[in-house]
């Protein structure tokens, strides 16, 4: 079950966005349930310590006239509820959209500058929460963990092409389809990952579920995204 | 006719020199005190033997010196001007040899003067270029000019050294050995004067991106105070909406009240969203160097008629990378997607520096093209969007950050964006 909380200094708007999901919930008989409206961050934080199995929906002020900010009470709960949905609720001017992606990882943002809009988005956000939530427990996905910065990122084995050694130290660079992603890392552990990656070059770590074609006389390989990834002669075998 | 052609080396000795330095034709004076001390020089060659260059060089060098004062000048084109001389001296009578010119005869003497009057003014012509060259990219400074002529100097003192010493001594080991030893000097001034040149090639690097460091945080200052003037009107609207709400609230006038919200109110936070307010957060970038390429980038952007806005919800007051490297990069991504932008002529951008406990993540995106190449593409060596040999692509930002090991970055293109994020790991 999905659980929904929310956390809003102001009491008129706290209550709106109550009202708005309690009767979405209802309607669409979804498996989920509000079950904290908080006016203050420290409540939410001992909400999850009390239920540390929680997967929540957060709806955060960023302004919650309290010392600890909506975007400081997000990374907390990141702390404790690792695959939660974090949405912010914001006025314009405190928009701060970067960090809320790339910081907390925010789902979505509401903006309470433009009231008529505010019902729609927060009944997308729940939808949009709800779908994750199953495809989140359905067929649990094979997934490499990459820590960047002080986060660690879970990358889904299909979207990776190959692993490729950077030419300085102890770097790698994770290829996938349109984006390519620099770790620390050596090209030996990455080896040890097992199926469908395969050591191919000295440099290179490639998963074979993504390769297109092999051009045996260029000791090339070209993968499905047209991109292309060496190959040495003693690994050739291995890709038969 | 010796004392022609040793009258001609004095003259051409002066020439040459005044050719590589000076920027004035000699006067009237200067060429008869020449000419007369060329024909006192060459008419004491019968007691003086090749040591008559002593007087030779020392009267060149006051003929040259006290117009203008000016030792350095006198010396350095001097000592080329001679250098050239001696050199053009073996290439005439090699070039004579050639042409089997008898070395007894009377036209042997004439051929001689004349090409070595030829390629010794030819010569310093060129040299007095390659100065002008210099000279205009700005590439010398005082140090490096005086190493230049003390190398020139040292360099006739040698030449003429060895011809008095292997006249004088005839060739021995000890003259291979002064040779050699010259040669380690040589060696030694050559690696010196590298040196320097490396030093205030750097030097004046740096004072370039001081100078635009200056002109940048110029310009953030003059967008702070119009943006202080424009809260400050906003302030004083804002007392007058707060008044005029009072009045309809006190003759309870609700209908007012709704049409003064749609038509004042309204508009009041449009402007709120206009760029005067997009890049407030630049204030909490600390480091001077960072806030000011930014500054300069995005103000440069909003000028174009782009909608670029900065973010940063924190004070970023130390970024642990070398801040030449970093402002280098920042400036090709912050180029490239003012680029971009600029060629779709839509779209935003928006630049973020998000702390996460001690890493900094420096995000940069921008809309593109909806056809835009796949990234490995663009990251191939010398692609670039804009047609060949254009701008500096993603290939040298790569080697760029490669340098800093605590930076890694992270590229990707997704829903008609471009993203590029770098993150600054603590040390």
């Amino acid at each position: 079950m999905l659980s929904v909380l929310i956390c809003e200094d102001d009491p008129k708007q706290s209550e709106r966005l109550e009202k708005i999901v309690t009767d979405y919930i209802m309607m669409e008989a979804l498996d989920m349930k509000l079950v904290l409206a908080a006016d203050n961050p420290e409540q939410v934080l001992n909400y999850l310590d009390e239920n540390p199995k929680t997967t929540g929906l957060y709806f955060l002020d960023v302004d919650l006239q309290h010392e600890m900010s909506g975007i400081a009470l997000a990374s907390e709960i990141r702390e404790r509820d690792d695959s939660g949905k974090i949405v912010f609720v914001t006025t314009h001017g405190e928009l701060s959209y970067l960090t809320f992606i790339y910081k907390v990882e925010a789902m979505d943002y509401i903006i309470k500058d433009v009231p008529e809009e505010i019902g729609r988005k927060v009944r997308d956000c729940i939808a949009v929460a709800h779908k994750r939530h199953l495809s989140d427990n359905g067929v649990q996905q094979q997934r490499f963990k990459v820590k960047v910065g002080e986060k660690t990122r879970s990358i889904d084995h299909k979207d990776i092409m190959f692993f490729e050694s950077s030419p300085v130290p102890h770097k790698i660079i994770l290829h996938m389809e349109n984006s390519q992603l620099e770790f620390y890392g050596s090209i030996k552990e990455l080896e040890e990952v097992g199926d469908p990656f395969y050591r191919c070059h000295k440099s290179f770590v490639v998963n074979k579920d993504n390769i297109k074609s092999v051009d045996r006389s260029k000791r090339e390989i070209e993968m499905v995204n047209e991109e292309i990834c060496l190959v040495s002669v003693r690994a050739l075998k291995g890709l038969d | 006719m010796l004392v022609f052609i040793g009258t001609l080396q004095v003259l051409l000795m002066v020439a040459t020199a005044q050719i590589i330095v000076a920027n004035t034709y000699p006067s009237f004076k200067k060429i008869i005190t020449t000419i007369f001390w060329g024909i006192l020089c060459a008419l004491s060659f019968r007691w003086l033997g090749v040591y008559v260059s002593i007087p030779m060089l020392i009267g060149s060098f006051f003929v040259l010196y006290i117009p203008e004062k000016n030792n350095l000048k006198a010396l350095g084109g001097l000592s080329y001007g001679t250098i050239l001389i001696l050199l053009s001296d073996p290439v005439a009578t090699l070039m004579e040899n050639v042409l089997s010119v008898s070395a007894e005869s009377q036209l042997f003497y004439w051929i001689y003067a004349i090409l070595l009057t030829a390629f010794s003014l030819a010569g310093s012509y060129g040299i007095r270029k390659l100065v002008q060259l210099f000279r205009r990219k700005g590439e010398i400074d005082d140090k490096l000019k005086k190493l230049v002529v003390y190398l020139g100097v040292l360099t006739v003192v040698v030449y003429y050294l060895c011809i008095y010493l292997s006249a004088y001594i005839g060739e021995t080991i000890e003259l291979i050995q002064l040779n050699l030893f010259f040669f380690f000097v040589y060696l030694l001034i050559a690696f010196l004067a590298f040196y320097i040149y490396s030093k205030s090639l750097r030097k004046a690097y740096e004072v370039k991106q001081k100078e635009a460091q200056q002109e940048a945080m110029q310009r953030y200052t003059q967008e702070l105070e119009h943006q202080y003037t424009e809260i400050r009107k906003f302030r004083h609207d804002h007392q007058n909406i707060l008044s005029s709400l009072d009045a309809f609230i006190q003759e309870e006038d609700f209908e007012g009240l709704k049409r003064y919200y749609g038509e004042k109110l309204k508009r009041a936070s449009e402007h709120l969203e206009s760029n005067d307010f997009k890049l407030e957060n630049l204030s909490r970038i600390k480091v001077k160097e960072i806030k000011s390429i930014i500054a300069s980038k995005l103000i440069r952007a909003q000028e174009l008629g782009i909608d670029a806005t900065f973010e940063a919800k924190e004070d970023i007051e130390f970024v642990p990378a070398d801040s030449v490297a970093m402002v280098r990069a920042l400036g090709i991504l912050l180029d490239n997607a003012i680029e971009e932008l600029q060629e779709i002529k839509q779209g935003s951008m928006q630049v973020g520096f998000i702390r996460d406990r001690n890493t900094i993540h420096i995000v940069i995106q921008n809309s593109c093209r909806p056809d835009m190449p796949r990234l490995h593409k663009l990251k191939e060596a010398g692609f670039s969007t804009k047609g060949k040999n254009r701008g500096l692509g993603l290939a040298s930002l790569v080697e760029l950050i490669g340098q800093l090991p605590n930076v890694t970055s992270e590229t990707l293109i997704e829903q008609g964006q471009f993203k590029q994020i770098l993150v600054i790991n603590p040390i």
